[in-house]
């Protein structure tokens, strides 16, 4: 029984990084594609501050 | 009216959004008849909105009641802190859009078609505008921009755009409240509302997609009525077959707005006869839906032959077709680039969300529906509501996938969708997964900073004039794209030439909404009439000019492509002559955002035709 809940526990538990790990790579990939964007709205301020 | 046909029910907020859709649904078709017949003008539409208030009768008495409910039901939703930190961040997001809806139009499809069309249209019956393509795609909610025009102000039309939004949010609300604790569904709201896909359409944009939205999201809300719970199994049955003719009616109301939205009432037809087996729901769910929106493609029908002008132009009215203002549209709509192999059709949820720009603007909805998207194991499924908007979700997905891969087009189910997916991570954290839970809220939380700061940065070039320490026309000049050729063109010919009766300036740019003298447009991108095909000759394309009454020609800087060596060899024989010049700078590029502005020449050339 307490072995059940351990394997239960731990597969929770990869499952959870897992998804983790997808939203890791959704939103690096997601905010990435913005560098342009960025750069011509606050390429002043980075100027500034070079 | 709903209340006596026995649509009420116990939520207030169901019952006045029920009421909403179904006065503007109503609105815009007795709004369609008299542009038909030209009465649209100042008189009318006012008598017609006193006529529409006076029929509500009791309705007003119940009004206060109604409100004093609803008040009452936000208060309770509002009670804890946290609720009330993310609804006063609702309300400021849905302050700032109303807010940015007063500037001066400026959204680059509002200035070519969405609101230029139904100007041009002011107090005359509706005919065919050939020369802009466009036209035809204006649906009944245009016609809630032609109604605040009529009134006497664009910026009653703005508001009437921005009020799609707010109804949009309130029925996501509705919807999240029966998938989600009261909480999650203030963050859902949040979420939707500070989108900057969401923001821009709600409040510059000058578009009326965030009506197809609402349509859309209240025929969910209505649908899901329809199915019977088994602790309300009896009640319910008995009227389901009525929610459903309602439910078909507002998914024609979406339909009503955009060819596009045809995809939710053959959903809707399609969700009846697989879950409720009853061809007769279905046909009146359907039939409803055709009274509700059919009237935009009766009047392609009557005009052209083709229902959706012109993308079925090849097939029913082969011998008018413009082959080359066709392609050209087909592939601006996206239509003319979609890829069907299987790699891409997978990957188009990717690309939609890593690389919008290539897909119809698909990054601005966001990250989160992607990346929440395994969550949708965990909503609940057995909630009529999630059926029916993972039902809808999934009819215009797909549509979009094999039509035209524009993520832009999905915005009638990105509240669904949303919904969906925080109905999953709501589960998830009820269920104690602490990790993912963890995950989805630090995303969450990157997703509003990023979005609130985009919001705010783009909010910064608008408050200026309307908080009135920017003129208007400074105002236009620096965020409004051809303004200044436009403007140059009405200062030419309204003090120095003085159009005659009948006579137009024909141009060539994309954003025709301040031009304020008659015009044509000639390009053949835009231009079902200038078939680059029949006036490669220089005298045809003459007579042709002629033939639609143009006395100028405004060359800003350059001539289309397919028809400049025409155009060209008529000004080398004298037949187009320079009267008047300036150079502007013009914004240029993909978007207004990247303010990119290139210093451009614009000629006025008169046209000398043969024995004038």
């Amino acid at each position: 029984m307490d072995l059940k809940k351990v394997r239960s526990d731990a597969a929770r538990r990869l499952v959870q990084i897992l998804f983790i790990l997808w939203l890791f790579f959704v939103n690096v990939l997601y905010y990435l594609q913005f560098r342009d964007l960025l750069l011509s709205r606050l390429g002043s301020w980075v100027h500034r501050w070079r | 009216m709903l209340g006596r046909l026995g649509f009420q029910t116990e939520s207030h907020l169901e019952d006045a959004l029920f009421s909403a859709g179904f006065f503007f649904a109503s609105l815009e078709i007795v709004l369609f008849v008299l542009a038909v017949v030209g009465w649209l003008r100042f008189a009318t539409a006012a008598t017609l909105l006193t006529l529409m208030a006076l029929s509500a009768g009791r309705g007003w008495r119940d009004l206060r009641t109604h409100a004093r409910s609803l008040s009452a039901n936000t208060r309770e939703s509002l009670r804890s802190v946290f609720s009330r930190f993310i609804g006063s961040l609702v309300a400021i997001c849905l302050f700032l859009e109303g807010l940015l809806a007063m500037a001066p139009l400026t959204g680059s499809d509002a200035l070519h078609y969405h609101f230029t069309t139904p100007l041009l249209e002011q107090g005359k019956s509706l005919t065919p505008i050939f020369w802009l393509m466009q036209s035809f795609y204006t649906g009944q909610a245009h016609l809630l921009i032609s109604l605040g025009l009529s009134l006497g102000s664009d910026r009653i039309s703005l508001g009437l755009m921005f009020l799609g939004g707010l109804l949009t949010v309130a029925a996501l609300f509705a919807i999240s409240r029966q998938l989600m604790s009261t909480q999650w569904a203030w963050i859902t709201s949040l979420i939707f509302i500070a989108t900057p896909l969401v923001y821009w359409q709600t409040s510059t944009s000058g578009s009326p997609d965030m009506w197809m939205a609402f349509y859309c999201a209240i025929s969910t809300l209505a649908a899901a009525r329809a199915v019977p719970s088994s602790a309300q199994a009896p009640v319910v049955a008995q009227s389901s077959a009525r929610w459903l003719v309602l439910a078909g009616f507002f998914a024609g109301a979406a339909a009503g707005v955009k060819y596009t939205g045809w995809v939710i009432p053959f959903a809707l037809v399609v969700y009846i006869l697989a879950v409720q087996r009853s061809w007769r729901t279905a046909s009146l769910s359907g039939i409803a839906s055709l009274l509700a929106g059919i009237w935009p493609m009766a009047r392609n029908w009557v005009w052209s032959g083709d229902p959706m002008f012109p993308f079925f132009m090849r097939f029913l009215n082969p011998s008018k077709v413009n082959s080359y203002s066709l392609d050209a549209f087909l592939s601006m709509s996206g239509a003319a680039n979609v890829a069907r192999d299987w790699q891409h059709l997978l990957g188009y949820p990717f690309l939609l969300v890593f690389n919008g720009n290539e897909h119809g603007l698909g990054q601005y909805y966001g990250p989160l529906v992607l990346a929440f998207s395994p969550l949708l194991a965990f909503a609940p499924w057995k909630k009529p509501v999630t059926s029916v908007a993972a039902f809808f979700w999934a009819a215009v997905y797909l549509s979009n996938l094999f039509s035209s891969q524009m993520g832009r087009l999905l915005l009638p189910v990105y509240a669904l969708s949303l919904a969906l997916v925080l109905s999953g991570v709501a589960a998830i954290a009820q269920r104690g997964w602490r990790i993912a839970t963890g995950g989805c809220t630090a995303s969450i939380f990157l997703f509003l900073v990023f979005a609130g700061a985009s919001d705010a940065l783009y909010a910064r070039d608008f408050l200026p004039v309307i908080f009135g320490t920017e003129k208007d026309q400074a105002f236009l000049e620096r965020m409004c794209p051809d303004y200044e050729t436009s403007e140059f063109i009405n200062r030419t010919l309204q003090q120095d030439v003085r159009p005659a009766a009948g006579s137009n300036v024909m141009v060539f740019f994309r954003h025709l909404y301040y031009i304020r003298v008659p015009f044509v447009d000639g390009s053949p991108e835009y231009s079902w009439q200038m078939d680059p095909a029949l006036y490669s000759d220089p005298n045809k394309l003459l007579l042709h000019l002629r033939e639609m009454n143009v006395r100028w020609v405004v060359k800003a800087p350059v001539y289309p492509e397919a028809l400049a060596a025409s155009f060209s060899k008529l000004e080398e024989e004298g037949k187009l002559a320079p009267i008047a010049s300036t150079s502007v700078n013009n914004l240029t590029g993909v978007s207004r955002i990247y303010r990119q502005k290139q210093i451009i020449h614009v000629v006025l050339l008169k046209v000398a035709y043969p024995g004038t």
